[in-house]
Protein backbone atom coordinates (compact mmCIF):
# COMPACT_ATOMS: atom_id res chain seq x y z
CA UNK A 1 0.00 0.00 0.00
CA UNK A 2 1.22 3.45 -0.84
CA UNK A 3 1.64 6.06 1.81
CA UNK A 4 -1.34 8.39 2.19
CA UNK A 5 -1.54 11.02 -0.48
CA UNK A 6 1.70 9.81 -2.00
CA UNK A 7 3.10 12.04 -4.71
CA UNK A 8 0.15 14.39 -4.80
CA UNK A 9 0.84 18.04 -4.10
CA UNK A 10 -2.12 19.80 -2.49
CA UNK A 11 -4.64 21.60 -4.66
CA UNK A 12 -3.93 25.29 -5.04
CA UNK A 13 -4.87 28.27 -7.14
CA UNK A 14 -1.97 30.45 -8.22
CA UNK A 15 -2.10 34.23 -7.95
CA UNK A 16 -1.92 34.62 -11.71
CA UNK A 17 -4.81 32.21 -12.25
CA UNK A 18 -6.83 33.98 -9.56
CA UNK A 19 -6.29 37.31 -11.28
CA UNK A 20 -7.20 35.83 -14.66
CA UNK A 21 -10.43 34.37 -13.25
CA UNK A 22 -11.27 37.67 -11.59
CA UNK A 23 -10.81 39.57 -14.83
CA UNK A 24 -12.85 36.96 -16.69
CA UNK A 25 -15.64 37.36 -14.14
CA UNK A 26 -15.70 41.15 -14.56
CA UNK A 27 -15.61 40.97 -18.34
CA UNK A 28 -18.37 38.37 -18.42
CA UNK A 29 -20.80 40.57 -16.41
CA UNK A 30 -19.82 44.20 -16.99
CA UNK A 31 -23.16 45.54 -15.76
CA UNK A 32 -22.96 43.68 -12.50
CA UNK A 33 -19.32 44.70 -12.03
CA UNK A 34 -20.27 48.34 -12.63
CA UNK A 35 -23.06 48.24 -10.09
CA UNK A 36 -20.75 46.61 -7.56
CA UNK A 37 -18.20 49.35 -8.16
CA UNK A 38 -20.87 52.03 -7.78
CA UNK A 39 -22.04 50.52 -4.52
CA UNK A 40 -18.49 50.40 -3.19
CA UNK A 41 -17.85 54.01 -4.17
CA UNK A 42 -21.09 55.16 -2.53
CA UNK A 43 -20.32 53.21 0.64
CA UNK A 44 -16.79 54.54 0.96
CA UNK A 45 -18.02 58.03 0.13
CA UNK A 46 -20.66 57.88 2.85
CA UNK A 47 -18.07 56.64 5.34
CA UNK A 48 -15.65 59.44 4.49
CA UNK A 49 -18.46 61.99 4.65
CA UNK A 50 -19.44 60.83 8.13
CA UNK A 51 -15.81 61.03 9.27
CA UNK A 52 -15.49 64.50 7.79
CA UNK A 53 -18.67 65.79 9.42
CA UNK A 54 -17.61 64.38 12.77
CA UNK A 55 -14.19 65.99 12.53
CA UNK A 56 -15.73 69.31 11.48
CA UNK A 57 -18.17 69.24 14.41
CA UNK A 58 -15.42 68.42 16.89
CA UNK A 59 -13.26 71.17 15.42
CA UNK A 60 -16.05 73.72 15.73
CA UNK A 61 -16.66 72.80 19.34
CA UNK A 62 -13.01 73.06 20.33
CA UNK A 63 -12.79 76.32 18.37
CA UNK A 64 -15.70 77.74 20.35
CA UNK A 65 -14.02 76.78 23.58
CA UNK A 66 -10.70 78.25 22.62
CA UNK A 67 -12.35 81.54 21.56
CA UNK A 68 -13.75 81.84 25.07
CA UNK A 69 -10.41 80.99 26.65
CA UNK A 70 -8.31 83.11 24.34
CA UNK A 71 -10.32 86.24 25.00
CA UNK A 72 -10.47 86.06 28.76
CA UNK A 73 -7.79 87.31 31.12
CA UNK A 74 -8.14 86.88 34.84
CA UNK A 75 -5.96 88.55 37.42
CA UNK A 76 -6.32 87.39 41.00
CA UNK A 77 -5.37 89.64 43.90
CA UNK A 78 -3.25 87.52 46.15
CA UNK A 79 -1.44 90.29 47.97
CA UNK A 80 -0.24 89.83 51.54
CA UNK A 81 -3.02 92.01 52.98
CA UNK A 82 -5.50 89.16 53.22
CA UNK A 83 -3.43 87.39 55.75
CA UNK A 84 -2.48 90.27 57.97
CA UNK A 85 -5.64 92.38 58.19
CA UNK A 86 -6.88 92.65 61.70
CA UNK A 87 -10.37 91.40 62.52
CA UNK A 88 -12.91 94.09 61.95
CA UNK A 89 -10.79 95.90 59.42
CA UNK A 90 -10.94 95.78 55.68
CA UNK A 91 -7.90 94.22 54.05
CA UNK A 92 -5.49 96.17 51.95
CA UNK A 93 -6.31 96.22 48.26
CA UNK A 94 -4.09 94.98 45.49
CA UNK A 95 -5.96 96.82 42.72
CA UNK A 96 -6.26 100.58 42.45
CA UNK A 97 -9.68 102.10 43.04
CA UNK A 98 -10.05 103.07 39.38
CA UNK A 99 -9.00 99.67 38.10
CA UNK A 100 -12.08 99.48 35.81
CA UNK A 101 -11.04 102.60 33.92
CA UNK A 102 -7.37 101.64 33.79
CA UNK A 103 -8.14 98.20 32.37
CA UNK A 104 -10.48 99.70 29.79
CA UNK A 105 -7.57 101.78 28.49
CA UNK A 106 -5.55 98.70 27.60
CA UNK A 107 -5.54 98.20 23.86
CA UNK A 108 -7.96 95.46 22.87
CA UNK A 109 -9.89 95.28 26.12
CA UNK A 110 -13.62 95.35 25.44
CA UNK A 111 -14.92 95.19 28.97
CA UNK A 112 -13.26 95.04 32.38
CA UNK A 113 -14.45 95.06 35.93
CA UNK A 114 -14.06 93.82 39.47
CA UNK A 115 -16.04 90.97 40.93
CA UNK A 116 -15.91 88.61 43.83
CA UNK A 117 -18.12 85.99 45.38
CA UNK A 118 -19.71 87.10 48.62
CA UNK A 119 -19.21 84.63 51.40
CA UNK A 120 -22.47 83.97 53.23
CA UNK A 121 -23.18 82.69 56.72
CA UNK A 122 -24.55 79.20 56.88
CA UNK A 123 -28.33 78.95 56.84
CA UNK A 124 -28.54 82.14 54.81
CA UNK A 125 -32.14 82.57 53.78
CA UNK A 126 -33.07 83.65 50.27
CA UNK A 127 -36.72 84.42 49.80
CA UNK A 128 -39.00 86.37 47.52
CA UNK A 129 -41.25 87.32 50.44
CA UNK A 130 -40.74 88.06 54.10
CA UNK A 131 -44.10 86.61 54.92
CA UNK A 132 -43.57 83.33 53.17
CA UNK A 133 -40.74 81.16 54.30
CA UNK A 134 -41.63 78.33 51.99
CA UNK A 135 -40.11 79.64 48.79
CA UNK A 136 -36.54 79.77 49.89
CA UNK A 137 -33.37 78.74 48.22
CA UNK A 138 -30.13 77.88 49.94
CA UNK A 139 -28.09 77.30 46.84
CA UNK A 140 -27.80 80.80 45.43
CA UNK A 141 -24.30 82.03 44.61
CA UNK A 142 -23.94 85.69 45.48
CA UNK A 143 -21.50 87.72 43.40
CA UNK A 144 -20.59 91.36 43.86
CA UNK A 145 -19.66 92.89 40.52
CA UNK A 146 -18.90 96.27 39.03
CA UNK A 147 -20.81 97.34 35.89
CA UNK A 148 -17.73 96.56 33.80
CA UNK A 149 -17.60 93.06 35.23
CA UNK A 150 -21.30 92.56 34.45
CA UNK A 151 -20.61 93.65 30.88
CA UNK A 152 -17.65 91.26 30.64
CA UNK A 153 -19.84 88.38 31.80
CA UNK A 154 -21.74 88.80 28.55
CA UNK A 155 -25.15 88.04 29.99
CA UNK A 156 -28.11 87.08 27.85
CA UNK A 157 -30.86 89.25 29.29
CA UNK A 158 -34.35 87.81 29.54
CA UNK A 159 -35.99 90.79 31.22
CA UNK A 160 -34.98 94.10 32.77
CA UNK A 161 -31.52 95.63 32.43
CA UNK A 162 -28.00 95.04 33.75
CA UNK A 163 -26.64 96.79 36.80
CA UNK A 164 -25.91 100.43 36.07
CA UNK A 165 -23.05 102.63 37.17
CA UNK A 166 -25.47 104.73 39.19
CA UNK A 167 -26.72 101.74 41.13
CA UNK A 168 -23.15 100.67 41.64
CA UNK A 169 -21.76 103.99 42.75
CA UNK A 170 -24.63 104.75 45.09
CA UNK A 171 -24.77 101.30 46.57
CA UNK A 172 -28.40 100.60 45.72
CA UNK A 173 -29.95 97.42 47.01
CA UNK A 174 -30.60 95.97 43.63
CA UNK A 175 -29.82 92.56 42.12
CA UNK A 176 -29.80 90.53 38.94
CA UNK A 177 -30.80 86.89 39.02
CA UNK A 178 -30.80 84.11 36.48
CA UNK A 179 -33.92 82.41 35.21
CA UNK A 180 -33.51 79.24 37.25
CA UNK A 181 -33.02 81.18 40.47
CA UNK A 182 -36.02 83.31 39.58
CA UNK A 183 -38.10 80.19 39.06
CA UNK A 184 -36.88 78.75 42.37
CA UNK A 185 -37.84 81.92 44.19
CA UNK A 186 -41.16 82.22 42.41
CA UNK A 187 -40.30 85.43 40.59
CA UNK A 188 -41.63 85.61 37.07
CA UNK A 189 -39.54 87.74 34.63
CA UNK A 190 -42.82 89.28 33.48
CA UNK A 191 -43.32 90.64 37.00
CA UNK A 192 -40.24 92.88 36.89
CA UNK A 193 -42.23 96.13 36.33
CA UNK A 194 -43.83 95.55 39.74
CA UNK A 195 -40.33 95.54 41.32
CA UNK A 196 -40.11 92.18 43.02
CA UNK A 197 -37.42 91.75 45.65
CA UNK A 198 -35.17 89.01 46.93
CA UNK A 199 -34.72 89.00 50.69
CA UNK A 200 -31.32 87.81 51.83
CA UNK A 201 -31.62 87.17 55.53
CA UNK A 202 -34.34 89.79 55.58
CA UNK A 203 -32.49 92.45 53.57
CA UNK A 204 -34.38 93.38 50.41
CA UNK A 205 -32.70 93.56 47.00
CA UNK A 206 -34.91 94.80 44.19
CA UNK A 207 -34.61 92.64 41.11
CA UNK A 208 -33.75 94.89 38.14
CA UNK A 209 -32.83 92.20 35.61
CA UNK A 210 -33.19 88.51 34.84
CA UNK A 211 -30.60 86.82 32.61
CA UNK A 212 -30.65 83.49 30.85
CA UNK A 213 -26.99 82.58 30.52
CA UNK A 214 -23.50 83.99 31.06
CA UNK A 215 -20.33 83.52 29.03
CA UNK A 216 -17.91 84.10 31.89
CA UNK A 217 -17.51 84.07 35.67
CA UNK A 218 -20.97 82.75 36.54
CA UNK A 219 -20.27 79.07 37.06
CA UNK A 220 -23.13 76.77 36.24
CA UNK A 221 -25.08 79.70 34.80
CA UNK A 222 -26.66 80.50 38.14
CA UNK A 223 -25.77 83.43 40.43
CA UNK A 224 -27.31 86.49 42.03
CA UNK A 225 -25.40 89.64 41.11
CA UNK A 226 -25.32 92.76 43.26
CA UNK A 227 -23.39 96.04 42.86
CA UNK A 228 -19.88 95.82 44.18
CA UNK A 229 -17.47 98.65 44.06
CA UNK A 230 -18.24 102.05 45.53
CA UNK A 231 -19.97 101.59 48.86
CA UNK A 232 -17.20 99.33 50.06
CA UNK A 233 -14.11 100.74 48.48
CA UNK A 234 -11.87 98.37 50.31
CA UNK A 235 -13.69 95.36 49.00
CA UNK A 236 -14.72 96.65 45.66
CA UNK A 237 -11.36 97.06 44.06
CA UNK A 238 -10.21 93.67 45.05
CA UNK A 239 -11.41 92.01 41.91
CA UNK A 240 -11.45 92.83 38.24
CA UNK A 241 -12.96 91.51 35.13
CA UNK A 242 -12.16 92.43 31.58
CA UNK A 243 -13.71 91.38 28.36
CA UNK A 244 -12.60 89.89 25.09
CA UNK A 245 -8.97 90.19 24.09
CA UNK A 246 -7.12 88.74 21.22
CA UNK A 247 -4.75 86.74 23.36
CA UNK A 248 -4.34 86.17 27.07
CA UNK A 249 -1.44 88.08 28.43
CA UNK A 250 -1.35 86.48 31.80
CA UNK A 251 -3.38 84.27 34.01
CA UNK A 252 -3.07 83.73 37.71
CA UNK A 253 -4.59 81.22 40.12
CA UNK A 254 -7.50 82.22 42.34
CA UNK A 255 -6.83 84.20 45.46
CA UNK A 256 -6.75 82.90 49.03
CA UNK A 257 -9.76 81.25 50.57
CA UNK A 258 -12.16 83.36 52.64
CA UNK A 259 -11.29 83.95 56.25
CA UNK A 260 -14.44 85.73 57.30
CA UNK A 261 -17.92 85.72 56.04
CA UNK A 262 -19.20 88.66 54.09
CA UNK A 263 -22.83 89.15 53.57
CA UNK A 264 -24.66 91.10 50.95
CA UNK A 265 -24.87 94.80 50.84
CA UNK A 266 -25.16 95.58 54.52
CA UNK A 267 -21.65 96.64 55.38
CA UNK A 268 -20.25 94.43 58.10
CA UNK A 269 -17.00 96.09 59.11
CA UNK A 270 -15.04 92.89 59.30
CA UNK A 271 -16.13 91.56 55.94
CA UNK A 272 -13.33 90.70 53.55
CA UNK A 273 -13.23 90.05 49.83
CA UNK A 274 -12.46 86.48 49.09
CA UNK A 275 -11.74 86.11 45.41
CA UNK A 276 -10.51 88.44 42.82
CA UNK A 277 -10.34 88.44 39.09
CA UNK A 278 -9.36 90.72 36.30
CA UNK A 279 -11.08 90.21 33.03
CA UNK B 1 -0.68 -6.86 -10.27
CA UNK B 2 -1.47 -3.29 -9.41
CA UNK B 3 -3.91 -2.42 -6.66
CA UNK B 4 -7.61 -2.26 -7.60
CA UNK B 5 -8.97 1.20 -8.37
CA UNK B 6 -11.72 0.83 -5.78
CA UNK B 7 -11.59 -1.41 -2.77
CA UNK B 8 -14.29 -1.12 -0.11
CA UNK B 9 -13.96 -3.06 3.13
CA UNK B 10 -17.04 -2.90 5.31
CA UNK B 11 -17.62 0.72 4.26
CA UNK B 12 -20.66 2.23 6.02
CA UNK B 13 -22.24 5.62 6.48
CA UNK B 14 -24.73 6.40 9.21
CA UNK B 15 -26.37 9.77 9.62
CA UNK B 16 -26.91 10.59 13.28
CA UNK B 17 -30.42 11.20 14.52
CA UNK B 18 -33.13 9.42 16.32
CA UNK B 19 -33.35 6.89 14.99
CA UNK B 20 -30.02 6.96 13.10
CA UNK B 21 -30.26 6.57 9.33
CA UNK B 22 -28.17 3.75 7.89
CA UNK B 23 -27.69 5.27 4.45
CA UNK B 24 -25.05 2.71 3.58
CA UNK B 25 -24.77 -0.55 5.47
CA UNK B 26 -21.32 -2.17 5.70
CA UNK B 27 -20.42 -2.95 2.08
CA UNK B 28 -17.54 -4.71 0.31
CA UNK B 29 -16.78 -3.95 -3.31
CA UNK B 30 -13.74 -4.25 -5.54
CA UNK B 31 -13.44 -2.56 -8.91
CA UNK B 32 -10.33 -3.35 -10.93
CA UNK B 33 -8.83 -1.14 -13.56
CA UNK B 34 -11.04 -0.96 -16.68
CA UNK B 35 -14.11 -2.13 -14.77
CA UNK B 36 -17.50 -0.75 -15.77
CA UNK B 37 -19.89 -0.81 -12.82
CA UNK B 38 -23.50 0.31 -12.82
CA UNK B 39 -25.23 1.08 -9.51
CA UNK B 40 -28.99 0.78 -9.64
CA UNK B 41 -31.73 1.08 -7.08
CA UNK B 42 -34.81 3.06 -6.18
CA UNK B 43 -34.73 6.54 -4.76
CA UNK B 44 -33.53 6.66 -1.16
CA UNK B 45 -31.67 3.36 -1.43
CA UNK B 46 -28.29 5.00 -0.77
CA UNK B 47 -26.91 5.41 -4.30
CA UNK B 48 -25.94 9.03 -3.84
CA UNK B 49 -24.36 8.28 -0.45
CA UNK B 50 -22.24 5.61 -2.09
CA UNK B 51 -21.25 8.04 -4.88
CA UNK B 52 -20.28 10.74 -2.38
CA UNK B 53 -18.15 8.26 -0.46
CA UNK B 54 -16.50 6.98 -3.64
CA UNK B 55 -15.88 10.58 -4.73
CA UNK B 56 -14.31 11.50 -1.40
CA UNK B 57 -17.00 14.12 -0.92
CA UNK B 58 -18.13 12.45 2.30
CA UNK B 59 -16.37 10.44 5.00
CA UNK B 60 -17.52 7.00 6.06
CA UNK B 61 -18.50 6.28 9.65
CA UNK B 62 -17.05 2.77 9.48
CA UNK B 63 -14.88 0.64 7.21
CA UNK B 64 -12.11 1.51 4.79
CA UNK B 65 -11.97 2.82 1.27
CA UNK B 66 -8.83 2.26 -0.79
CA UNK B 67 -8.54 4.32 -3.96
CA UNK B 68 -5.69 3.18 -6.21
CA UNK B 69 -4.37 1.42 -3.12
CA UNK B 70 -4.35 4.60 -1.01
CA UNK B 71 -6.28 4.25 2.24
CA UNK B 72 -8.41 7.37 2.21
CA UNK B 73 -9.72 6.98 5.75
CA UNK B 74 -6.44 8.26 7.17
CA UNK B 75 -6.06 11.24 4.86
CA UNK B 76 -6.49 14.88 5.79
CA UNK B 77 -9.00 17.05 3.98
CA UNK B 78 -6.18 18.63 2.01
CA UNK B 79 -4.90 15.27 0.80
CA UNK B 80 -8.40 14.09 0.01
CA UNK B 81 -8.93 17.20 -2.12
CA UNK B 82 -5.67 16.60 -3.96
CA UNK B 83 -6.60 12.96 -4.55
CA UNK B 84 -10.07 13.91 -5.73
CA UNK B 85 -8.73 16.52 -8.12
CA UNK B 86 -6.23 14.15 -9.70
CA UNK B 87 -7.77 10.69 -9.62
CA UNK B 88 -11.52 11.19 -9.89
CA UNK B 89 -13.66 12.74 -12.59
CA UNK B 90 -17.28 13.68 -11.93
CA UNK B 91 -20.18 13.81 -14.36
CA UNK B 92 -23.50 15.03 -12.99
CA UNK B 93 -27.03 14.89 -14.27
CA UNK B 94 -27.30 18.70 -14.48
CA UNK B 95 -23.95 19.21 -16.29
CA UNK B 96 -22.88 22.08 -13.94
CA UNK B 97 -21.13 24.14 -16.59
CA UNK B 98 -20.39 27.83 -16.10
CA UNK B 99 -22.87 29.52 -18.43
CA UNK B 100 -20.76 32.55 -19.33
CA UNK B 101 -17.55 30.68 -20.13
CA UNK B 102 -16.93 28.84 -23.39
CA UNK B 103 -16.75 25.07 -23.60
CA UNK B 104 -12.96 25.26 -23.78
CA UNK B 105 -12.76 27.53 -20.71
CA UNK B 106 -15.04 25.23 -18.76
CA UNK B 107 -12.66 22.37 -19.42
CA UNK B 108 -9.61 24.52 -18.66
CA UNK B 109 -11.07 25.34 -15.24
CA UNK B 110 -10.59 21.75 -14.12
CA UNK B 111 -6.84 22.12 -14.63
CA UNK B 112 -6.57 25.29 -12.57
CA UNK B 113 -6.07 23.70 -9.18
CA UNK B 114 -3.70 20.83 -9.72
CA UNK B 115 -0.33 22.14 -10.82
CA UNK B 116 -0.80 21.50 -14.53
CA UNK B 117 1.88 23.57 -16.27
CA UNK B 118 0.28 26.58 -17.90
CA UNK B 119 1.63 25.74 -21.35
CA UNK B 120 0.16 22.23 -21.29
CA UNK B 121 -3.35 23.19 -20.25
CA UNK B 122 -4.71 24.31 -23.58
CA UNK B 123 -3.43 21.26 -25.39
CA UNK B 124 -4.91 18.92 -22.80
CA UNK B 125 -8.28 20.67 -22.87
CA UNK B 126 -8.50 20.64 -26.65
CA UNK B 127 -7.49 16.98 -26.62
CA UNK B 128 -10.22 16.12 -24.13
CA UNK B 129 -12.86 17.95 -26.17
CA UNK B 130 -11.67 16.18 -29.32
CA UNK B 131 -11.94 12.87 -27.50
CA UNK B 132 -15.65 13.47 -26.78
CA UNK B 133 -16.25 14.64 -30.35
CA UNK B 134 -16.60 18.36 -29.71
CA UNK B 135 -13.43 19.60 -31.40
CA UNK B 136 -15.53 21.86 -33.61
CA UNK B 137 -17.32 23.70 -30.76
CA UNK B 138 -14.46 24.88 -28.60
CA UNK B 139 -15.66 28.49 -28.37
CA UNK B 140 -19.37 27.78 -27.95
CA UNK B 141 -21.12 28.98 -24.80
CA UNK B 142 -23.07 26.32 -22.86
CA UNK B 143 -26.28 28.23 -23.57
CA UNK B 144 -25.82 27.46 -27.28
CA UNK B 145 -25.00 23.77 -26.73
CA UNK B 146 -27.56 20.98 -26.81
CA UNK B 147 -28.03 18.79 -23.75
CA UNK B 148 -25.94 16.01 -25.23
CA UNK B 149 -23.17 18.42 -26.16
CA UNK B 150 -23.23 19.97 -22.70
CA UNK B 151 -22.86 16.55 -21.10
CA UNK B 152 -19.97 15.81 -23.45
CA UNK B 153 -18.27 19.01 -22.32
CA UNK B 154 -18.81 17.88 -18.73
CA UNK B 155 -17.22 14.54 -19.56
CA UNK B 156 -14.30 16.28 -21.23
CA UNK B 157 -13.90 18.39 -18.08
CA UNK B 158 -13.92 15.21 -15.97
CA UNK B 159 -11.34 13.55 -18.19
CA UNK B 160 -8.90 16.40 -18.77
CA UNK B 161 -6.82 15.50 -15.71
CA UNK B 162 -6.63 11.85 -16.80
CA UNK B 163 -8.35 10.39 -13.73
CA UNK B 164 -8.28 6.70 -12.89
CA UNK B 165 -11.97 6.73 -11.99
CA UNK B 166 -14.98 8.34 -13.66
CA UNK B 167 -18.05 8.75 -11.43
CA UNK B 168 -21.31 9.44 -13.27
CA UNK B 169 -24.50 10.38 -11.42
CA UNK B 170 -27.49 9.86 -13.73
CA UNK B 171 -25.57 11.22 -16.73
CA UNK B 172 -28.48 10.58 -19.09
CA UNK B 173 -31.18 11.91 -16.77
CA UNK B 174 -31.56 15.17 -18.68
CA UNK B 175 -31.16 13.74 -22.18
CA UNK B 176 -33.57 12.24 -24.66
CA UNK B 177 -33.09 8.62 -25.68
CA UNK B 178 -31.20 9.46 -28.87
CA UNK B 179 -28.71 11.68 -27.07
CA UNK B 180 -28.52 9.21 -24.18
CA UNK B 181 -27.62 6.44 -26.62
CA UNK B 182 -24.85 8.53 -28.15
CA UNK B 183 -23.53 9.40 -24.72
CA UNK B 184 -23.47 5.77 -23.63
CA UNK B 185 -21.54 4.88 -26.76
CA UNK B 186 -19.02 7.51 -25.76
CA UNK B 187 -18.74 6.02 -22.26
CA UNK B 188 -18.36 2.53 -23.77
CA UNK B 189 -15.55 3.82 -25.92
CA UNK B 190 -13.81 5.44 -22.96
CA UNK B 191 -14.13 2.22 -20.97
CA UNK B 192 -12.74 0.26 -23.87
CA UNK B 193 -9.71 2.54 -23.85
CA UNK B 194 -9.01 1.57 -20.24
CA UNK B 195 -11.00 3.97 -18.03
CA UNK B 196 -12.70 2.71 -14.88
CA UNK B 197 -16.31 3.90 -14.76
CA UNK B 198 -18.91 3.82 -12.00
CA UNK B 199 -22.32 4.94 -13.17
CA UNK B 200 -25.42 5.52 -11.08
CA UNK B 201 -28.66 5.18 -12.96
CA UNK B 202 -32.35 4.40 -12.81
CA UNK B 203 -32.37 3.37 -16.42
CA UNK B 204 -32.05 -0.38 -17.10
CA UNK B 205 -30.91 0.23 -20.68
CA UNK B 206 -28.09 2.38 -19.38
CA UNK B 207 -27.17 -0.19 -16.73
CA UNK B 208 -27.08 -2.80 -19.50
CA UNK B 209 -24.00 -1.10 -20.94
CA UNK B 210 -22.03 -1.90 -17.81
CA UNK B 211 -20.19 -5.18 -17.38
CA UNK B 212 -21.17 -5.33 -13.71
CA UNK B 213 -24.36 -4.22 -12.02
CA UNK B 214 -24.62 -3.50 -8.32
CA UNK B 215 -28.10 -3.22 -6.91
CA UNK B 216 -28.83 -1.16 -3.83
CA UNK B 217 -31.79 -1.47 -1.56
CA UNK B 218 -32.25 0.24 1.81
CA UNK B 219 -28.53 0.92 2.04
CA UNK B 220 -27.52 -2.67 1.34
CA UNK B 221 -25.36 -3.52 -1.64
CA UNK B 222 -25.72 -6.71 -3.72
CA UNK B 223 -24.01 -7.54 -6.98
CA UNK B 224 -25.53 -9.34 -9.95
CA UNK B 225 -23.00 -10.64 -12.41
CA UNK B 226 -23.30 -11.51 -16.06
CA UNK B 227 -25.63 -8.69 -17.10
CA UNK B 228 -23.05 -7.04 -19.30
CA UNK B 229 -23.80 -6.00 -22.84
CA UNK B 230 -20.92 -7.98 -24.27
Amino acid sequence: MRSPGAGLPPSRLSVRDTAAEAVAGIVARPGRAGLTMLGTVLGVGAFVAVLGLTATGAGQISHAFSVLEDTTVTVADNGPANDVAAPGANPAIGFPADADTIADHINGVVAAGVWWPVALPEETDFSASLALSGETSQTVNLLAASPGAVKAMDLAMVAGSPLTTYENDTGQHVAMIDTSTAAALGISPARLPSHPAVFVNGIAYTVVGVYGSAQRVVSGGSAMLIPGTRPWPAMATHSRASGPRKKPRWSLPPGPAPRRRCHGRSPPPNCRPIHTGWW
Amino acid sequence: MSAPVIELRGLARTYPGSPPVHALRPADLVAEENDYVAVTGPSGSGKSTLLHLLGLLDTPTAGRYLLDGVDTSTLSDRDRSALRGRRIGFVFQAFHLLSYRTALENVLLAELYNHTPRGDRLQAAVGALNAVGLGHRLDALPTTLSGGESQRVAIARALVNRPSLLLCDEPTGNLDSHMAGALMELLDRLNASGLTIVIITHDASVAAHAARTVAMSDGALSERTGSGHA
